[in-house]
C-alpha cells in the first residue's frame, strides 16, 4: 500500500503492485543516493522474527549489516546497540573491571545469597526459565539456609516464583538503597571516632589493594613491571603523554581521587569519621604509601558541590547529607530495620550474586544504577569469586548440537561477494537517535508545517530549525554529509582500503575531524549539509512510532514531515516491511507485506537449541513476501532502473538470483546425508523434515569461572605472605584491565582515536578527537572512573569539527551549569529528571505516580499485541462479571481487523483505528460495552481505595508528555504509589475533550523524550504520572 | 488407575502457556469458557500471593456427574471424567455442582458454529485431561506445554509416592480453588506441592 494523503491518514492508502512499490522506493533510494550519498538512508533493525537464522528482519537480507541486500545499493546499516541493551551494552562491566556473575550451575552449586534487583527474568526469557527455577531449587537444597530476596517496585511473577523475601521499594532508587548499604557496612567498620571495629564488616586491605576510589588518594605514576608507585615525578600537564617508557619500564598516570569526591566520601556525606581513620592503620603496600602522602582515607567530608547555591536538582542537595538507612528509607520506602538486615547480606564477604534483568538499564537513570551495583559487589569481594558476580540474568548453558552448526555457514552474508562495492563508512551513532536525526534534517520544514514540539517541553518549539538536535547528543550530530575517499583518491594515496572512509583533517586546535561536504576552511567556516534520514527502510518492526519513547510526538513528526514525493531527495520517506498492520506501518509512506515465519522457508535456531531447516508450512496470504524475496526483487528492480547495476540481484543471492533458500539448505543437508561421520547420514529430505531436530546438550553442567578469578586468588596468596610490598605484574592476573583509550578498550566499548579505527560494528561509534587527555586504568577495580566522564563528554568528537569548539562533543552541562555525569554512582533523584523533562510540569501532588513497564509476558514486546488469545489474557473488559471476577478481553473480529473492505489496486481504501469498539471521542456504543478491551495497569490497592478507583474501573493515566486509557488491576504485589504498565500494547490515538489520548495503553505514549544518562540511551520505564477513574 | 494432575506450586510461574496451549489445541475462542485458568491469587496474609493453575480435577465422586439430568457426564475407568456434548440439553446443573468452577457454557460469539448432533446451541464442556492423546500414549497439551515442569499426569497414588511433600487439593490449603461453591466432598484427583511462604518488607 502507498500513501496518498497526509502520513498517518487511515483514508490514504492506495493499493498498488509490489511492481509499482519497488520501482518507486527504488526510486527514491537513487534520488536520495544521488544528492545525501550514503548518509541520508538508514535501514533499522527490529526484532520480526527474532530467532530466525536467515530471514530474520533484524538482520537478515534487508536488515542490519554490511554485506546484506543495501550493501550492492551503497548502504551498511550501522548503528550502536539496541532498544533492549543500550544501557548495559553502553557501559558494560568495562568501567569498573568486575567480571560477570554466574549461570545456572553455578548459582545451584556455589551461591549463598541470590538478590534480584528487580529482575523479571522467568518472564523476559521466558524459554530459559526452567534453568533458573532448577538453579534456586538446588541451591536451596544444597545450602538450606540460601535466599532470594527480591528487591522491586512490583512483585512480578519472577518473584513470585522464586523469592523468599520481597523487599518493597519505590521504583529508580537502587543507587539510592546501595549507597545506604555502603553506609551500614562502613560503619560496622569504621566507628565515630575513626577506629576500626573489633568485627569489622568490610575488608580495608582488600579495598587498599584492589579497588580504586572508594576512598581519596594521591596521584601516581605507576611503574608497571614493579607494581610500586613513583610519587616524585611531576604528573603530566595537559597535552603530555599519561603513558610512558622509561629505561624499558612502562608508567602510566593514576589520576588522584581529590578530596571529599571518593565514592565514601558520597555516601559520608558531612560524616566526618572516613578523615580521622589514617591510610598507615593498614599496613598493605597501599596503603603505607598512601599514608605517606596522605594523613587520612579521606581528607575531606563530600566536596561535591552545586555552582549554584540555591539548586532545585535534590541530587546535589543531599551531597552534604550522609546516606544511611535513614535517608535512604526515605527515598526508597524501606523500612530502616530491612536495610540493615540487607546490609548483613554483603558484610564479611557473604557470598552474594546480584542479578537484574533487563529492567534497571531502561530507566532514567539506569547506569548509575548498574554502576553502583557493580561497585557494591566490588567493595564486598563479591566479585571473580565463583558463585557471586552480577549478571542481567543466569540462565543455564546449553550448547546447541555442534552437528547442527553447519547450517548456520549454509548462506552467511561473509560468503557474500562485495567485491567492487563500496563499503561506506557511517557515523555509528545510538539506534535510539533516528527520530532527532530525522528532525535536524527537517527542522525548518517541520516548522513550517506547524510541528512546535509539543510533547517535548525540555526542547521546546523555538529550537526546531535545521540543523538543532534535542539531548545533545547520542551521535545525531554526525548526522551530515561526510567526504568519502573516491576509488580513485584511494588509489592515487597507495591504499585502496580507503575507499569509502571518511576523509580526516587536522583543526586549527591541533585534533583530527572527519572532513564534511561544504568544509570551506579550517576554522570552519563551512555549511554542511545536514543527511539526517530521508529514507529508511523499517523492516518487520514498530519502533518508530511505538516502541520509541513519546509515540505522540513521533506520530505527530512523521505527519509533518514533508509528503514522500518518491523523485524528489528532500521528502522524506518511510518503509515498512511487515506481518501486522501495527502502529508504525499506519504512519508510513509504502507498507509492503511481510510473510511469517511459517509461511517462508528458513533456518531457525529456537533459545537453547540447535539449528533446523524449517520448510514453508503454509503458502503466505494475499500478497505478502519472504525477506529473501523482497531482497532478490528489490534488487532486481534496481537493475531496471540503472544498467550500471546489473548482477547485483545475482551476487546479492550467492551467484544466481533463482537461488531458493531451500535449494541451499537442501544442498548442504544432502550432504551430511551421505557423510558416515555426522548424525544426519543415511536420511532422506522427507526424513529429516519430519523429525530435524538434534538434542542440545547440557554443557556437562559448567561452572562459570569469572575472568578475574586467578588475580583474586593471587591478592589472597600475596596478602598472606607479603602485604607490605606492591601487588606486582608478575602475579599472574595483575592487572584488572578496564577501559583505556590506547588499549583498545575491553568488554563493551572499545575506544579508538578518530583516524586508526576498522572499520567494524565493534568500535560503536566511540570516536574521539583525541586520546591523550584520556584518563588512565588504575588496573585495579574502580569504584570511581574519570574515564566514564571524559568517555561521555568527548564522545564522538572527532565527527564535530563542523560546529564551533565549545559545541564538540556531548553537552555536559545541567541547567546549573554543572556536570551530567559523575565518576561515582551516585543517586541521582528522579525528581531531577522529571522535572528536566516536564520543564517543571509535574503531575498534581495529591496525584502522583511513579510507573514503569515491565515485559509483558503475552507480547513479544509490541509483537502478538493483536493476538486474541493473548490480549484475554492482558486485557480487560471494564467493570466485573456477576460473579465478581474481571472480564477478560474478547475484542478479536474488532480489533486490529485491516481494512474494513477489500480494494483494488489503484483503488484507494479505508482503515480503521486498531479497535473498532472506542469511538474517536473515547465512548463505547452500547453494542459494545461487553466487549471493548483495555490494557490493566496495575495499582496498589490501597492506593485504589485512595483515589476512589476500583479494580476493573476504567482509568486515564496521564502526564506532560501524554494520556493512557487502561483498565485498573487493584493488586498488593505493587508497592504504594507505584503503577505498572507492562509494555508492548499498540498506540492508538483518540481524541477526547481536545486531547490526544491512547485507548491502546501503550506505555511509551507516557515516556518523555529525554534519553537515558551517559548513554543517551531509550530510558523509557520512567514516567511521573497521574490516574483517575473514567465514568463510563 | 486413578488419573490425576500434579502441580507443583512453586514452580509455576504463571506464564500461562497450558491454558494458551489448550485453547489453542481445542480451538476454544475468547470468552467465558476456560478449560485451564491461571491466577496469581492473593490472600489476605502478608505476602500471600499465590500462582495457581487449574482445569477440571476429574474427582473421585464428581458433583457434575451426579448433578447431571441429561447421564452426559460420565467417568471413565481411570478416573477420567467426560461430558457428552451430544447429550447435554444445557440444564447448566454441572455448572452450579462444580465447586472449581471447572465447566462451562459458550455464548454465540465465543461458539458461532454448532454441531449437527448438539440438542442445544452451546452445550457445557470442560477439559477431557486429553483423553484421546492419552489413548493414543501421548501427554496432555498443557503437560506438554508447560515451560517450568510443574504439570504432570498419572496414577494418583504413583504421583503421591513420587512427590513427597505434596498434598490433595484441599479447602484448607488452596481456599481460592473452591471459586464456585465450598463443596468439600467431591475427592479431587489433583495434588500440590505447595509454594514456601514469603516475606514481604516495606510498603505494599
Amino acid at each position: 500500500m502507498k500513501q496518498t494523503k497526509t502520513r498517518g491518514d487511515l483514508d490514504g492508502f492506495q493499493r498498488i503492485t509490489w511492481e509499482q512499490a519497488l520501482k518507486e522506493i527504488a526510486t527514491k533510494h537513487n534520488a536520495v543516493f544521488k544528492k545525501y550519498g550514503t548518509d541520508g538512508i538508514y535501514s533499522i533493525y527490529a526484532c520480526g522474527s527474532y530467532d530466525s537464522r536467515f530471514q530474520a528482519a533484524q538482520n537478515g537480507p534487508m536488515g542490519k549489516g554490511t554485506r546484506n541486500a543495501l550493501r550492492y545499493l551503497g548502504v551498511p546499516a550501522v548503528f550502536f546497540a539496541s532498544y533492549s541493551t543500550h544501557q548495559n551494552t553502553w557501559v558494560g562491566t568495562g568501567f569498573t573491571g568486575m567480571s560477570g556473575g554466574c549461570n545456572a550451575n553455578t548459582v545451584a552449586k556455589y551461591t549463598d545469597q541470590l538478590v534480584l534487583f528487580g529482575s523479571n527474568d522467568l518472564t523476559t526469557r521466558n524459554p530459559n526459565s526452567y534453568s533458573i527455577i532448577r538453579a534456586v531449587e538446588d541451591m536451596k537444597k544444597r545450602n538450606p539456609n540460601a535466599k532470594v530476596t527480591f528487591i522491586g517496585p512490583e512483585f512480578v511473577d519472577t518473584g513470585v516464583t522464586v523469592a523468599d523475601k520481597w523487599v518493597v521499594t519505590k521504583p529508580y532508587t537502587d543507587a539510592a538503597l546501595i549507597a545506604s548499604i555502603l553506609y551500614v557496612l562502613i560503619d560496622k567498620t569504621i566507628d565515630s571516632d575513626g577506629n576500626i571495629t573489633n568485627d569489622p564488616w568490610l575488608d580495608l586491605d582488600w579495598i587498599d589493594t584492589m579497588v580504586y576510589g572508594f576512598f581519596d588518594s594521591p596521584g601516581y605514576w605507576l611503574n608497571e613491571s614493579t607494581g610500586e608507585f613513583d610519587f616524585d615525578t611531576p604528573a603530566p600537564l595537559d597535552g603530555e603523554e599519561r603513558e610512558k617508557d622509561v629505561n624499558g619500564v612502562h608508567y602510566r598516570w593514576i589520576n588522584p581521587v581529590e578530596p571529599g569526591k571518593s565514592y565514601s566520601a558520597y555516601i559520608m556525606g558531612d560524616d566526618d569519621r572516613l578523615t580521622k581513620i589514617r591510610y598507615d592503620k593498614s599496613s598493605s603496600y597501599t596503603a603505607v604509601q598512601f599514608g605517606a602522602r596522605q594523613a587520612t582515607r579521606n581528607m575531606d567530608v563530600c566536596s561535591y558541590k552545586s555552582a549554584n547555591a540555591g539548586t532545585s536538582y535534590k541530587t546535589k542537595q543531599w551531597y552534604g547529607v550522609k546516606k544511611d538507612p535513614q535517608w535512604a528509607s526515605e527515598i526508597t520506602g524501606i523500612p530502616v530495620a530491612t536495610i540493615e538486615e540487607l546490609a548483613a547480606l554483603w558484610a564479611k564477604g557473604g557470598k552474594v550474586f546480584a542479578t537484574w534483568s533487563g529492567g534497571q538499564q531502561k530507566q532514567a537513570d539506569g547506569i548509575p544504577s548498574l554502576l553502583a551495583m557493580q561497585a557494591l559487589q566490588i567493595i564486598t569481594k563479591n566479585t571473580d569469586v565463583i558463585g557471586t558476580g552480577y549478571a542481567n540474568n543466569f540462565d543455564g548453558n546449553v550448547t546447541a548440537d555442534p552437528d547442527s552448526s553447519f547450517l548456520n555457514n549454509v548462506g552467511a552474508d561473509k560468503d557474500r561477494d562485495v567485491k567492487g562495492y563500496t563499503l561506506y563508512q557511517k557515523p555509528i551513532a545510538s539506534c535510539t537517535a533516528w527520530h532527532t536525526a530525522i528532525k535536524m534534517a527537517f527542522g525548518d520544514e517541520l516548522k513550517a508545517n506547524g510541528y512546535n514540539a509539543q510533547y517535548i517541553p525540555d526542547w521546546g518549539g523555538s529550537n526546531v530549525s535545521k540543523g538543532s538536535v534535542y539531548h545533545d547528543d547520542g551521535g545525531t550530530k554526525a548526522f551530515i554529509v561526510w567526504k568519502r575517499y573516491t576509488k580513485e583518491e584511494a588509489e592515487a594515496a597507495g591504499d585502496p582500503n580507503l575507499e569509502g572512509q571518511v576523509k580526516t583533517y587536522t583543526g586549527s586546535d591541533g585534533k583530527k575531524y572527519k572532513d564534511w561536504e561544504g568544509r570551506i576552511d579550517d576554522a570552519g567556516n563551512g555549511t554542511p549539509v545536514y543527511s539526517g534520514i530521508r529514507l529508511l527502510y523499517n523492516m518487520g518492526g514498530n519502533i518508530i512510532v511505538n516502541q520509541h519513547e513519546n509515540s505522540n510526538d513521533s506520530s505527530e513528526m512523521l505527519m509533518k514531515l514533508p509528503k514522500c514525493d518518491y523523485t524528489d531527495a528532500d521528502s522524506f520517506c518511510l518503509v515498512s516491511f511487515d506481518n501486522f498492520l501495527s502502529p508504525t506501518p499506519r504512519y508510513s509512506d509504502y507498507v509492503l507485506p511481510g510473510a511469517t515465519r511459517w509461511e517462508q522457508q528458513d533456518v531457525i535456531k529456537p533459545a537453547k537449541g540447535g539449528y533446523f531447516y524449517l520448510p514453508q508450512v503454509i503458502t503466505p496470504p494475499g500478497e505478502s513476501k519472504p525477506n529473501w524475496d523482497l531482497a532478490i526483487e528489490y534488487l532486481k528492480t534496481h537493475e531496471e532502473l540503472d544498467s550500471n547495476k546489473k548482477g547485483i540481484a545475482d551476487k546479492f543471492a550467492f551467484g544466481d538470483s533463482k537461488t531458493t533458500v531451500e535449494s541451499m539448505f537442501k544442498k548442504a543437508l544432502k550432504e551430511k546425508f551421505r557423510d558416515t561421520s555426522h548424525p544426519f547420514y543415511g536420511m532422506t529430505w522427507e526424513e529429516y523434515l519430519k523429525n530435524p531436530l538434534l538434542p542440545s546438550k547440557p554443557d556437562d553442567y559448567t561452572i562459570s569461572t569469572p575472568s578475574n578469578k586467578a588475580v583474586v586468588d593471587n591478592y589472597i596468596q600475596h596478602m598472606s605472605q607479603n602485604p607490605d610490598r606492591p601487588f606486582v605484574k608478575n602475579q599472574a592476573g595483575y592487572f584488572i584491565k578496564t577501559n583505556d583509550a590506547d588499549t583498545g578498550g575491553y568488554n563493551n566499548v572499545t575506544f579508538r582515536t578518530g583516524d586508526d579505527e576498522p572499520y567494524t560494528m565493534t568500535n560503536k561509534g566511540h570516536l574521539f578527537s583525541e586520546t591523550v587527555s584520556a584518563p588512565r586504568t588504575p588496573l585495579r577495580y574502580q569504584v570511581y572512573s574519570d574515564m566514564l566522564v571524559w568517555h561521555y563528554e568527548n564522545c564522538f568528537n572527532t565527527w564535530h569539527g563542523y560546529l564551533p569548539e565549545a559545541e564538540r562533543g556531548q553537552k555536559h552541562r545541567d541547567l546549573d551549569g554543572d556536570a551530567i555525569v559523575y565518576p561515582i554512582p551516585l543517586y541521582y533523584a528522579y525528581e531531577d529528571y522529571f522535572m528536566e523533562a516536564y520543564a517543571g510540569e509535574l503531575p498534581p501532588e495529591n496525584n502522583r505516580f511513579l510507573l514503569t513497564t515491565t515485559h509483558d509476558r503475552y507480547r513479544s514486546h509490541s509483537s502478538m499485541a493483536e493476538n486474541p488469545m493473548l490480549r484475554e489474557l492482558s486485557h480487560r473488559v471494564p467493570g466485573k462479571d456477576d460473579k465478581g471476577n474481571f472480564k477478560p478481553a474478547n475484542d478479536f473480529n474488532y480489533y486490529a481487523t485491516g481494512p474494513d473492505t477489500d480494494f483494488d489496486f489503484g483503488e484507494t481504501g479505508v482503515i480503521s483505528p486498531l479497535s473498532k469498539t472506542i469511538n474517536n471521542d473515547g465512548t463505547v456504543d452500547a453494542q459494545f460495552r461487553d466487549i471493548a478491551s483495555y490494557s490493566e495497569i496495575w495499582m496498589n490497592a490501597s492506593d485504589g481505595a485512595e483515589k476512589g478507583i476500583a479494580d476493573g474501573d476504567l482509568v486515564q493515566v496521564e502526564n506532560r508528555i501524554g494520556a493512557v486509557r487502561c483498565v485498573a488491576r487493584l493488586s498488593k504485589r505493587c508497592a504504594r504509589g507505584f503503577l505498572g504498565l507492562h509494555q508492548g500494547c499498540w498506540y492508538d490515538p483518540r481524541t477526547i475533550d481536545g486531547k490526544t489520548v491512547d485507548v491502546g495503553g501503550n506505555c511509551n505514549t507516557l515516556m518523555a523524550s529525554k534519553p537515558s544518562r551517559f548513554d543517551h540511551g531509550n530510558g523509557q520505564q520512567t514516567a511521573m504520572v497521574s490516574i483517575r477513574k473514567i465514568n463510563i | 488407575m486413578r488419573l490425576a494432575f500434579f502441580f507443583d506450586q512453586s514452580r509455576c510461574m504463571g506464564c500461562n502457556a497450558c491454558t494458551v496451549a489448550c485453547k489453542d489445541w481445542y480451538q476454544v475462542n475468547p470468552g467465558a469458557v476456560r478449560y485451564r485458568t491461571h491466577h496469581t491469587y492473593e490472600t489476605d496474609e502478608p505476602g500471600g500471593f499465590y500462582s495457581f493453575v487449574m482445569s477440571c480435577n476429574h474427582c473421585e465422586d464428581p458433583a457434575c456427574l451426579k448433578a447431571c439430568g441429561n447421564q452426559a457426564i460420565t467417568k471413565r475407568p481411570d478416573g477420567i471424567v467426560i461430558i457428552d456434548r451430544n447429550k447435554c440439553t444445557e440444564l447448566r446443573s454441572c455448572i452450579t455442582a462444580c465447586p472449581f468452577g471447572a465447566p462451562g457454557i459458550a455464548d454465540d460469539r465465543q461458539e458461532p458454529l454448532g454441531k449437527e448432533n448438539w440438542k442445544t446451541a452451546h452445550p457445557a464442556q470442560k477439559c477431557t485431561m486429553c483423553a484421546d492423546l492419552l489413548d493414543k500414549g501421548e501427554l496432555p497439551v498443557c503437560v506438554r506445554a508447560c515451560v517450568a515442569h510443574a504439570i504432570e499426569v498419572g496414577d494418583y497414588d504413583e504421583l503421591m509416592r513420587k512427590h513427597p511433600g505434596a498434598v490433595q487439593l484441599n479447602i484448607g490449603d488452596f481456599p481460592y480453588a473452591y471459586n464456585n461453591n465450598q463443596d468439600t466432598s467431591t475427592g479431587p484427583s489433583m495434588l500440590i506441592k505447595p509454594r514456601k511462604k514469603l516475606e514481604v518488607s516495606g510498603n505494599n
